[in-house]
Order: C-alpha cells, then structure tokens, then sequence
C-alpha cells in the first residue's frame, strides 16, 4: 500500500513533464502559424508599397479564423499604412514597418505546481520588423 | 523510502529531459526566424542598383547601400544594436556576423556555380543575385556540453528575374 502511495505520487509529479511539452508543441505551432500570417501580410504590403486597409483587415480574418480563442481587439497591429517607394538608397524613412502582436493565454501548463499566478501564466508572440517597397516612384 | 529516492531520481532526469527539449524547441523557433531575417537581408541587398549601368541594360548592385540595408534588417530582426551585438531582449548571446556576396553584370559570367564554404549552400547563379550568409552564434541551452557548441548560419540568396 505504501509503495501503491509513493508511486501514485511520483505519477501525479511526472504528469507535470508531458503536459508542459504539450502545452510547449500546441504554443510553438500557434507561433508558427502566426509567423506564416504576418510572412503573407507583410510580402503582400511589400508590392503595395504599405500596409493597405484589405491586407490589414485580412491579415486579422486570417488569425482570428486560426486563432478561435482571439478576438479583434487581441491583436495588436502597428503598421506602416502611407505608400512608400523604392529607392536608390537605404532610407530607413522609405521602409515599410510592421509590429504585430498576439496573445498567448498559457505558457505553464500546471501553473500551481509551480507557484505561478494565472495573470503571470501568459505571454504575447511578436513579429515586428521592416520591409522594403517595390513600388516605383513615377 | 527506496520508491521515494526513486521517485525523486526520476522526477530530477524527467527534468533534464524537459529542459533539454524546451531549449531545443525553443532554438528551433529562432533558428526558423533566424532563416527568415537572412531571406529579408538578401532581399533588402537586392533592392539597390546602379541607376547609370541599368539605363545601359546592366544589373550592377549597389554593394555600399546593400550592406546599409543588410545590417538594418538584421539589427531589427535578430535584435541588435548597430555593431550587430544582440540586445538584452535578443533570443541570441553572441556577435552576429554575416558574408555578403554580390553577383551581378559588372563580375558575373552566368551560369556560375556557388558553395558558401561556411554552410556548404550551393547555388547556380544564373541571373544577378545577393547571397547572404548569417552567422548567429551558439544557442541558448541550460544544460551545458551536450550539443550547445552548435552555431546557427543560415545561407539565403534572392535572384533579380525577368529584366
């Protein structure tokens, strides 16, 4: 019986190990799948010259069909939405910012094992970067 | 007592293993951002041409302004600050260094055969092209010497097509 008690125990302690990992796996593919969006969105404002209301309002579509648990006002999304042109030569000031965020609602997945508050059990996932345009001046 | 001690040295290796995937997921993650900042770098490379050569019909780069916009690109994605050393935020601990290598009209005879003698990328350049090479450092691993001597160097190459 004590053995039947010690290793229930251990059972119970080890559970802790596969459940963060798969807590890690389903995080890290939401990640990715983020990642691919903003790639989408950010190629497209590229030959756009900046970030236009469709390409802005498809990109959010795109997560949240992705994303059931994100609503519209989740995601944040700074953006350059004047045109920029190319030119020929870097000028920061011609480049095509984005900064695009996402909650992500769990990173512990036993967070009172672990002394973790559910307001700290959280993080955000970030793309911020820049492009340059394609478009011509005329 | 004997399960106990067994039970704690299982839950202590369990442990190890976790960490050790963790931060192999983990440098996997970067390491695929790592492989998107090279593609912008290139890309951004590319953008800069010699406006005189191309009224004559010629593709040349504007190596000068491709090395401004490869560094910017780099310092935003990897998180750096403008001698390239990562940033506190930065996923990466090490001096990001980078090779950029442009073929174009005014150096190339096409078709010409490439190897990065850093990441044995290989490329037939054909058109002119920007290949860039980053050179991010080791990885982020809490357990030291089991594979964290390991560098991320990523190659990626953007061709001009279609002029």
């Amino acid at each position: 019986m004590k053995n039947f008690l010690a290793g229930l125990a251990i059972v119970v302690l080890l559970m802790v190990f596969p459940l963060q990992s798969a807590l890690e796996i389903s995080n890290e593919r939401r990640m990715q799948v983020f990642s691919d969006i903003v790639y989408t969105a950010v190629q497209t404002s590229r030959f756009d010259g900046y970030f236009k209301q469709t390409t802005i309002d498809k990109l959010k579509n795109d997560l949240i069909s992705q994303f059931p648990d994100l609503s519209d006002g989740d995601i944040y999304c700074n953006v350059t939405t004047t045109k920029k042109y190319r030119t020929s030569v870097f000028d920061e000031r011609e480049s095509i910012n984005y900064d695009i965020r996402i909650p992500i609602r769990k990173i512990v997945a036993a967070p009172a094992f672990w002394g973790i508050s559910d307001s700290d059990n959280k993080a955000t996932a970030k793309r911020a970067g820049f492009v340059l345009s394609e478009v011509l001046a005329t | 007592m004997k399960a106990a001690l067994f039970g704690v040295a299982v839950f202590f290796f369990s442990l190890f293993v976790w960490l050790f995937c963790h931060d192999y997921n983990l440098n996997h993650m970067y390491y695929m951002q790592l492989r998107t900042a090279v593609e912008e770098a290139s890309v951004a490379a590319s953008m800069f041409t010699e406006q005189t050569e191309e009224k004559e019909g010629r593709i040349v780069f504007n190596q000068v302004e491709g090395h401004e916009a490869i560094k910017a690109m780099l310092e935003t994605m990897l998180r750096t600050d403008d001698s390239l050393n990562p940033s506190q935020e930065s996923y990466w601990q090490d001096k990001i260094t980078y090779n950029a290598y442009f073929y174009d009209d005014s150096n190339t005879i096409y078709p010409l055969s490439f190897t990065d003698s850093d990441t044995g990328f290989t490329f037939e350049v054909k058109r002119p092209t920007v290949i860039v090479t980053v050179n991010a450092g080791k990885a982020r691993y809490t357990i030291k010497g089991v594979i964290d001597d390991t560098i991320n160097i990523r190659s990626a190459a953007h061709e001009i097509v279609g002029y």
